[in-house]
């Protein structure tokens, strides 16, 4: 009983002095409970979540909407997303800088980056836009991010939002390439928010980009919806708490993180480093480390984790530091273990290893083996609901019936285009843990 | 007459405007070449400054990894942090002269060291390898640079310093760049495409020759080659760049239009002159030929009641012949009349024959100087009348192979000529030889003769002496014309013989093919 009490106990004084802060660390493991003298893994999940800064204050946005106005968007969709576009510039104000730049054979930068002081002004710049040629997206995430650059600031949002309609043909065009620009895109502090509309885009890359930079992605498949994402999108960048959130993660001798659910992250020998772009008000970003613990007799406790946060406050304006910790504890008792399992956390680890093997399926299907994939899919909804019945988790039997659609989905070869950017699209959001999405 | 005119009037045209539109080609040819020569130029110097930019834009990373590798030291967890945070650099590495120092797989490694390491095993790259001597410097080891290696999706890019550790070693410092961000960097040095003014195009091209970033609202169309193109300096000269300008805006339209339009006016103009002076000079003709055709047409409807009036006319003079010497000369002016106006029909329908090319040359037996008393017989009425004295001298009067009716329509025509013509002259010549299968006929007057400048002339249809020898005397004008055609036919010709030294009277000399008629 002793160590649990001690657990508690720390776990609430840390509690206590975090919350001071505008972000909140939550430090938990799945299993604080492990048995003895047995090597056995564990999920520790460190979770963090920004708060309201209070009244009417808000961090000032940096903004970039790179507009892909290749011919492919011509009609409907470019009315559409100049439509969002100035729904997205009036949510703005004085506080905020905007750019708006477009894309075809080759990049305008229609509005260079800009005070909202003349709103009027910049909507009538997106009025006219028209669609014609092709798809300069590398480039045009390149012009929107140095638009950012020149007001780039610890204190603002620094984004670009890309909404692009069809396949990169000028310039680079892999997954990789445009992967390994928003990788440097977020060292630099920007993150690149990937908007897909129609059937007609590369989701890979999209997500890519995304994912690399720890930006959002949204599938848009019905055009009417763009306001609303843009909106969604809005609201989040504005409702930003916390920057350049680093995160190290130290384990003692005989832990071992052997994988980590989600985001990306570096495991070097006991160490792990990640970094989180922007933490929102009232929305938890986390990370999910699999460690692998070595056998302890009975009765001993272990802590099993030294996390260590840098951030840069918003509130404060200033550069943050936050340290959490928790520890397991080895008993003899199966009971015990089952009774003191941390839901929550293995509910994000389930999730997580769903969205992995959603993954996986969809690499299968890419390579033509749809009945291998078919099945992989049926194993994860059953693993699904196995899990959601145990954890009696309302939110897992909802994925399972997700993922169980999916599994019919996946052998459709007509919808397929549709179906795989709607896999990628909400596979991203939990591996993101994005707020919106379809 | 016609075919000649029209020569000239295409000579006239033709060269001209050949000359002309020769002359301005061959201005916008130079022209042409002059501005390309300018654009090349123009276009290469763009391209310059464009390269010698992106060769400062990487100058700059130069630095920037330099001051990373200072900042990074030699101590692992250091060299971790910085490259974390670096958005430039993807790995950082350090090689000594036996491999590398870090990442090292004696260590514990991220995933993304491991990667580095299975790359750079690629590049084979070592420690002699990069400081090997230069192609610039031979002999001398260098001490920093670029090694670049094609791998994936395109160039990999490595800077690298030789530096010393704590320990006194000399080691090499290197650092892969994140492509994506090196490109990047370059793109955001460049301009983005200004939609209202621009009219060029400038690429820059990769290794694979496919484009990887260009601005300009220019889209050349995709067969047409560059008008400049340039590699980019070390490390990059694998890439290169190229400009291409509207063609429309490059020509500025100026000059060109200028040209073409002053060319254009002034075809026109000629053509138009020509064309005036072709109609004005074949007006009087066409005129003439359309009184023919109507004569011709109206000719065939009289033929047959003149000939009636003739032959009773003709009974009619055997009747009253002697008894009235009244009546007598009466009927003398009809059949002499009659005669003229059917000689007139007769030319009329010749040469309209003529102008079908149906005239029937039917050779028969005939003595030429009977048909050339009969016909001068025919004329005797209304050559008197007008005092014109007949003088013959006659020799050809074997018997011949001949069309009679030819001959007496040449004769009729040549003498008709000198009656209307040379009246003044009151005299008129009439020789005939026969000699060597071809009888000779000439017919000499009088009158005011024909200017030498017109000798030709004379022989085409319509043609006429105009002014003061024709006025007030009418004619078909066709005349001299049937007199030659006819005298082709027959195997001969028909000319008028000029004698400077008598500057008075025109005669004409007609030779026809006529052998001896074969017993």
């Amino acid at each position: 009983m002793k160590p649990t009490v001690i657990s508690v106990i720390f776990f609430i004084f840390f509690s206590a002095v975090i919350s001071a802060a505008t972000v909140d660390l939550n430090v938990s493991v799945s299993n604080p409970f492990i048995l003895a003298d047995k090597q056995q893994s564990v999920f520790l999940k460190v979770g963090l979540t920004g708060k309201n800064l209070g009244g009417e204050r808000r961090t000032p946005a940096n903004v970039a909407i790179v507009l892909d106005r290749s011919g492919s968007m011509d009609g409907e969709k470019i009315i559409r997303a100049k439509e969002a576009a100035s729904i997205a510039v009036g949510m703005l104000d004085e506080r905020d800088i905007v750019s708006i730049i477009t894309y075809s054979d080759t990049v305008s930068v229609l509005v260079p980056a800009t005070r909202v002081s003349d709103r009027t002004y910049i909507q009538r710049r997106i009025e006219s836009v028209y669609a014609d040629g092709s798809t300069a997206l590398f480039a045009g995430v390149c012009k929107g991010a140095d638009e950012v650059s020149k007001f780039l600031n610890r204190n603002s949002v620094n984004r670009v939002i890309l909404l692009s309609d069809g396949l990169a043909n000028i310039g680079p065009e892999s997954p990789r390439a445009l992967g390994s620009l928003g990788e440097s895109l977020k060292k630099t502090g920007i993150s690149v928010t990937t908007i897909g509309l129609g059937l007609g885009y590369n989701e890979d890359l999209m997500v890519q980009l995304a994912q690399r930079s720890d930006g959002n992605h949204a599938f848009v498949e019905n055009y009417n919806d763009l306001t609303r994402i843009f909106r969604y999108e809005f609201q989040d960048i504005l409702s930003v708490a916390a920057q350049n959130v680093e995160i190290e993660i130290t384990c003692p001798e005989g832990v071992v993180p052997v994988r980590i659910l989600g985001r990306e992250a570096e495991i070097i020998g006991n160490k792990v480093y990640t970094t989180i772009n922007q933490l929102y008000s009232n929305q938890e970003k986390y990370l999910l480390v699999e460690l692998n613990i070595a056998p302890r007799r009975a009765g001993s406790s272990l802590n099993i984790a030294d996390v260590s946060i840098n951030y840069a406050d918003m509130k404060s304006r200033k550069s943050s530091h936050m340290t959490g910790r928790t520890e397991v504890s080895f008993t003899g008792s199966e009971e015990r273990v089952q009774k003191s399992v941390d839901k929550e956390t293995v509910i994000d680890a389930v999730k997580q290893i769903s969205a992995q093997t959603s993954e996986k399926a969809i690499e299968l299907r890419d390579e033509g083996k749809v009945e291998e994939a078919q099945r992989l899919l049926k194993k994860n909804t059953e693993y699904l609901y196995k899990e959601a019945e145990a954890l009696q988790s309302k939110e897992l039997f909802s994925l399972g019936d997700t993922i169980n659609s999916d599994t019919e989905a996946i052998t459709d070869d007509a919808d397929w285009n549709a179906s795989r950017k709607k896999m990628k699209a909400s596979t991203y959001e939990i591996q993101n843990q994005q707020s919106y999405g379809e | 007459m016609n075919r000649k005119l029209i020569t000239v009037v295409i000579i006239m045209a033709v060269i001209p405007i050949g000359l002309l539109s020769w002359m301005g080609f061959a201005s916008i040819r130079s022209e042409e070449e002059r501005v390309r020569q300018q654009i090349q130029f123009l276009g290469n110097g763009k391209l310059e400054l464009v390269r010698d930019n992106i060769s400062g834009i990487f100058k700059v990373v130069e630095s920037e990894i330099a001051s990373t590798f200072k900042s990074a030291g030699f101590e692992t967890e250091n060299i971790r942090a910085i490259q974390r945070k670096s958005n430039l650099v993807k790995q950082i590495f350090i090689l000594g002269r036996d491999g590398f120092i870090y990442p090292s797989s004696d260590t514990p490694l991220s995933d993304k060291e491991k990667d580095f390491l299975n790359r750079i095993k690629e590049a084979d790259i070592s420690y002699n390898f990069l400081s090997r001597p230069s192609d610039e410097n031979v002999g001398r080891l260098q001490e920093r640079g670029w090694h670049t290696w094609l791998m994936g999706e395109g160039i990999n890019f490595i800077y690298w310093q030789k530096a010393e550790t704590l320990s006194g070693e000399t080691v090499i410092l290197g650092a892969e760049l994140n492509r994506a961000a090196a490109l990047s960097r370059i793109i955001n040095s460049l301009p983005d495409t200004n939609p209202e003014n621009d009219s060029f195009r400038i690429s820059l091209f990769g290794v694979t020759g496919s484009i990887l970033y260009q601005w300009g609202g220019y889209a050349p169309p995709e067969e047409i080659s560059a008008d400049a193109v340039l590699p980019l300096a070390p490390p990059l000269t694998s890439w290169h760049l190229s400009y291409s300008i509207d063609p429309a805006a490059a020509h500025s339209g100026g000059n060109r239009l200028f040209l073409a339009g002053s060319l254009l006016t002034i075809l026109v103009v000629i053509v138009s002159l020509s064309i005036y002076l072709y109609k004005e000079s074949t007006r009087e003709m066409r005129e003439a030929r359309l009184k023919v055709s109507f004569v011709n047409q109206v000719s065939h409807e009289l033929k047959t009641p003149l000939t009636n009036i003739r032959m009773y006319a003709e009974l009619l003079e055997g009747r009253i012949r002697g008894d009235d010497k009244k009546s007598e000369s009466y009927l003398n002016i009809v059949i002499s009349e009659s005669r003229r106006l059917s000689r007139m029909i007769n030319n009329v329908l010749s040469f309209a024959k003529d102008q079908k090319d149906k005239i029937s040359f039917n050779p028969a037996p005939a003595v030429p100087d009977d048909v050339v008393k009969r016909t001068l017989d025919n004329f005797s009425y209304s050559l008197a009348k007008k005092g014109i004295e007949v003088v013959t001298e006659l020799n050809a009067g074997k018997p011949v192979m001949l069309d009679a009716d030819i001959l007496e329509q040449i004769l009729s025509n040549l003498i008709s000529n000198a009656e209307k013509y040379a009246a003044a002259g009151k005299w008129i010549k009439v020789e005939s030889l026969f000699m060597r299968g071809t009888t000779t006929l000439i017919v000499s007057d009088r009158g005011p003769g024909i200017p030498r400048s017109s000798i030709e002339k004379i022989f085409e249809p319509f043609f006429r002496v105009s002014n003061k020898l024709t006025d007030g005397v009418s004619g078909t004008g066709i005349g001299l014309s049937l007199v030659r055609k006819l005298a082709e036919i027959h195997g001969g010709r028909a000319e008028l013989l000029y004698d400077d030294a008598s500057m008075e009277g025109a005669v004409f000399r007609v030779t026809l093919k006529t052998p001896l008629e074969e017993i």
